[in-house]
């Protein structure tokens, strides 16, 4: 029957391709003993047509055995959005600041700045898209995980409440978004525009305040990216601290790898004498690569004093 | 009036329930789908056969039915039957079943009795 196997045919296009072919047997095997019951051995084609619409459209009958496959998991949608929401306003931050570093070096005027503006929004909403293209890819990897590891409905107990965090402890949600978009929009500048270091150089010095030497913007490029890298896992950490709601003990262990990453390199940034040019004293961004150093060392101390501290408690509660 | 797509979703939600109840009552034997649907709907419980057939298989994905082809006849079938963790299952639902069923009598009694 022609028919039968047409319509087998545009059910089995529709199923998963693991079990196509089983599904496919099975369901010729239950149409045929629904037809042949209900209308004997040798019905004719428009009994068949007929039974063959009773039994329902291809696509409705593929969905039944597919169920509900959703590409993120309801655990982790409301994230998904938010950080959707972040990266917008991060990449309207970024690509704004970039228009105004140019439209200071190069004073547009009439249609070009016309353009220049217009060009802001087109710029972000694009940036945007292939950013949310990552996002989503990140959490259909992150969804498919965690539903082989976490089922809330079934798996869950009582006792896994004991990690929780509450009171203080709670880690500020704000802060998070802030680092978030923080963190995108010096990925983007630093990555799009690095000589705005010489811009911000080049202010500093209207100033009137001495400037003790200038960044070699060649040599700084080299760093951008491993800067990129750094930045891209605070951005990760941060999303983990949002999905949480707490920095757990491995959390906080790979912030202090972090930390220590970015003290590291701004130690390596400080001792690299290439980097600079015009080498006459520390103001400039020296400065700023030591504060940097500093934060992380005391960030370093921070984080290894909680551990010791939630370790000590843990110990007392138990 | 209560509207009667709302009511029909329920009483939907409600059969649902029962179904894989049912149908591992009905798998103490290997079944194959259509025959399945048939003795359910001779114990009157009109089941969908599209809502049936892919409930069939994953009982036997969540390893309360298990499954063989049978070749020997006209055309290959199907057959399925009962684990023994889905005489275990079967076993707890009976049991929950028939409290549910005690305590809905006993509050529906209440209710007609006002």
């Amino acid at each position: 029957m022609k028919i039968v196997e047409q319509y087998l045919r545009a059910i089995g296009s529709k199923l998963p391709w693991k079990s196509r072919k089983d599904i496919t047997e099975e369901l010729r095997s239950l149409l045929i003993d629904q037809i042949e019951a209900t209308y004997g051995e040798e019905p004719t084609e428009d009994e068949v047509k007929s039974a063959i619409s009773e039994f329902g459209a291809p696509g409705k009958v593929a969905a039944r055995y597919k169920g509900d496959r959703q590409v993120i998991a309801p655990g982790l949608a409301d994230l998904y959005f938010m950080i959707m929401a972040i990266m917008a306003g991060a990449m309207l931050i970024a690509f704004t600041t970039m228009f105004i570093v140019e439209v200071l070096q190069d004073w547009p005027a009439g249609a070009n700045l016309a353009r220049r503006i217009l060009i802001v929004p087109l710029n972000a909403f694009s940036a945007w898209l292939s950013g949310v293209g990552a996002l989503t890819i990140v959490f259909i990897v992150m969804s498919r995980i965690s539903r082989r590891t976490v089922d809330l409905e079934e798996d869950w107990k009582v006792e896994d409440l004991k990690d929780v965090q509450v009171g203080n402890k709670v880690e500020s949600r704000l802060e998070s978004i802030f680092s978030i978009a923080f963190l995108l929009v010096l990925i983007m500048l630093m990555n799009l525009y690095p000589s705005i270091v010489t811009l911000a150089e080049n202010t500093f010095a209207k100033s009137g305040l001495p400037l003790g030497h200038r960044i070699v913007i060649e040599v700084f490029r080299r760093y951008v990216g491993v800067l990129t890298v750094l930045w891209a896992a605070g951005i990760v950490i941060r999303v983990l601290v949002l999905q949480k709601g707490e920095k757990g003990m491995g959390l906080l262990w790979t912030e202090i790898g972090l930390s220590v990453a970015e003290a590291s390199l701004a130690g390596i940034m400080l001792a690299d004498r290439n980097l600079y040019a015009d080498t006459g004293g520390w103001i400039g961004f020296k400065v700023i690569f030591l504060i940097v150093l500093v934060v992380n060392l005391a960030e370093i101390g921070g984080g290894l004093f909680r551990i010791v501290r939630e370790r000590i408690v843990g110990k007392e509660t138990h | 009036m209560a509207d009667e797509k709302l009511s029909n979703n329920l009483l939907q939600e409600l059969k649902r329930g029962t179904l894989t109840l049912s149908v591992l009552l009905m798998s103490g034997k290997p079944t194959y789908g259509y025959s399945l649907v048939t003795e359910l709907q001779d114990a009157g419980i009109n089941v969908e056969q599209n809502t049936l057939y892919p409930l069939l298989r994953r009982l036997e994905s969540q390893g309360l039915l298990q499954s063989s082809w049978d070749t020997g006849e006209s055309r290959p079938r199907k057959y399925y039957s009962i684990t023994d963790d889905g005489r275990i299952t079967v076993s707890r639902l009976g049991e929950e079943w028939r409290r549910i069923n005690r305590v809905m009598s006993r509050m529906m009694n209440e209710e007609e009795g006002k």
